[in-house]
């Protein structure tokens, strides 16, 4: 039997998956959080720039908790990102969804989320991401062995956010141009 | 893709540490591996961040001895073990017959690429997975491949190779801290 997940198992959980508006469907109470973080995304126009200039199509998995919040942080980051490119063809599954991957996708013992899949469009598996980024590490870092304490409830301060959307975009970025000199992709698509 | 510790454990067993790793290359590919090792000393910045890793960690890098951006990332995971105190176990494994299995297990984007790299806590459970090339390579490939179709927004960085020193230590960082901050690790440790 074969060992890793494959593009058959990822294409599976891949149309078992919901897109943005059905996944927050499933769960109206805890929906808004989710929306009001989309809300307050804004990318930058040179993101906006980049995202636009994507040719190759990409598929991006993201397993989740609605939940969970590092998912309400970092799920309406993936989507802001998807929603400035065509190319991006972005999910969402539950983690404890019968079609989920998660069991190949385990982080330091734990089930964790949100961990994301980027495939190519023949869902191809090219990347693991997750489950925190180095920005908020650091920032959790900071708060728990740092001078100053969190307040409770407190959001996450701009700069902060800025700089784990960038660390989104870049592993975005990464894939994209990794599929966009794939020599197999190129003679696919002849470009 | 992350793989199991059942899996990666016993291929973390059967790899080399760096030295006798790049001593079996032949005497070109050990050339530029030696070449690479003397460009990536860490700065007094990057010496501070390693020495100060409290958690022990493994990583185990699937690559080849004749592979360019191989070496340049060996390399540059090998001045962050030695600066680690001990603290990071870095082996590394050629891509061959021996290894298909993983390899196979490990394809990105359908191929047996290298290098791919693992990041894993100290009891052999799995945290991240990185390859194969890192976002400043792709985008100096894509610049000269693709000229102005490569969608590059970035200005080419002053030092390449120490580029891609600083993003191996960004993800290894990562990895420390999610490790430093892990519940279970920390009840282990009782810190």
């Amino acid at each position: 039997m074969p060992i890793g997940l494959r593009a058959a198992d990822l294409a599976t959980a891949f149309e078992a998956a919901s897109d943005w508006d059905a996944y927050l469907a499933s769960d109206v109470d805890r929906a808004g959080a989710w929306r009001s973080t989309r809300e307050g995304l804004l990318l930058t126009s040179d993101q906006t720039q980049l995202l636009g200039g994507f040719t190759r199509t990409m598929r991006v998995l993201v397993v989740s908790g609605i939940w969970c919040g590092d998912c309400v942080r970092q799920g309406p980051i993936a989507q802001a990102i998807a929603d400035a490119s065509p190319c991006i063809d972005l999910r969402m599954i539950d983690r404890d969804h019968v079609a989920s991957p998660v069991a190949h996708l385990t982080i330091n013992a734990g089930a964790r989320v949100p961990v994301t899949v980027f495939m190519a469009e023949d869902f191809e598996p090219v990347s693991v991401f997750g489950d925190r980024t180095i920005h908020y590490y650091r920032h959790m870092a900071a708060q728990q062995f740092g001078a100053s304490c969190p307040v409770p409830g407190a959001g996450l301060p701009d700069d902060v956010q800025a700089a784990v959307v960038q660390d989104w975009l870049d592993e975005f970025e990464r894939v994209h141009l990794l599929l966009r000199l794939s020599g197999r992709l190129r003679q696919v698509h002849g470009d | 893709m992350l793989l199991s510790a059942d899996i990666l454990s016993p291929w973390f067993d059967a790899a080399e540490p760096y030295d006798a790793f790049v001593a079996g290359a032949d005497m070109m590919q050990q050339s530029t591996w030696h070449e690479r090792h003397g460009q990536l000393a860490l700065d007094d910045t990057q010496q501070t961040l390693v020495g100060d890793f409290t958690r022990s960690m493994r990583i185990l890098c699937l690559t080849g001895r004749w592979c360019g951006d191989c070496a340049l990332q060996g390399a540059a995971l090998a001045r962050i073990a030695e600066a680690s105190n001990e603290r990071i176990d870095l082996r590394f494994l050629e891509r061959s017959d021996a290894t298909a299995a993983l390899a196979v297990a490990s394809m990105i984007n359908a191929g047996t690429r290298v290098p791919v790299t693992w990041l894993i806590a100290e009891d052999g459970a799995p945290a991240a997975r990185m390859g194969d090339r890192t976002l400043s390579r792709y985008r100096s490939m894509a610049r000269k491949a693709i000229g102005d179709a490569s969608n590059v927004h970035s200005p080419p960085p002053l030092d390449p190779v120490r580029e891609v020193l600083a993003e191996v230590l960004q993800e290894v960082e990562r990895v420390q801290w999610m490790l430093r901050l892990s519940p279970r690790l920390r009840q282990l440790h009782g810190d």
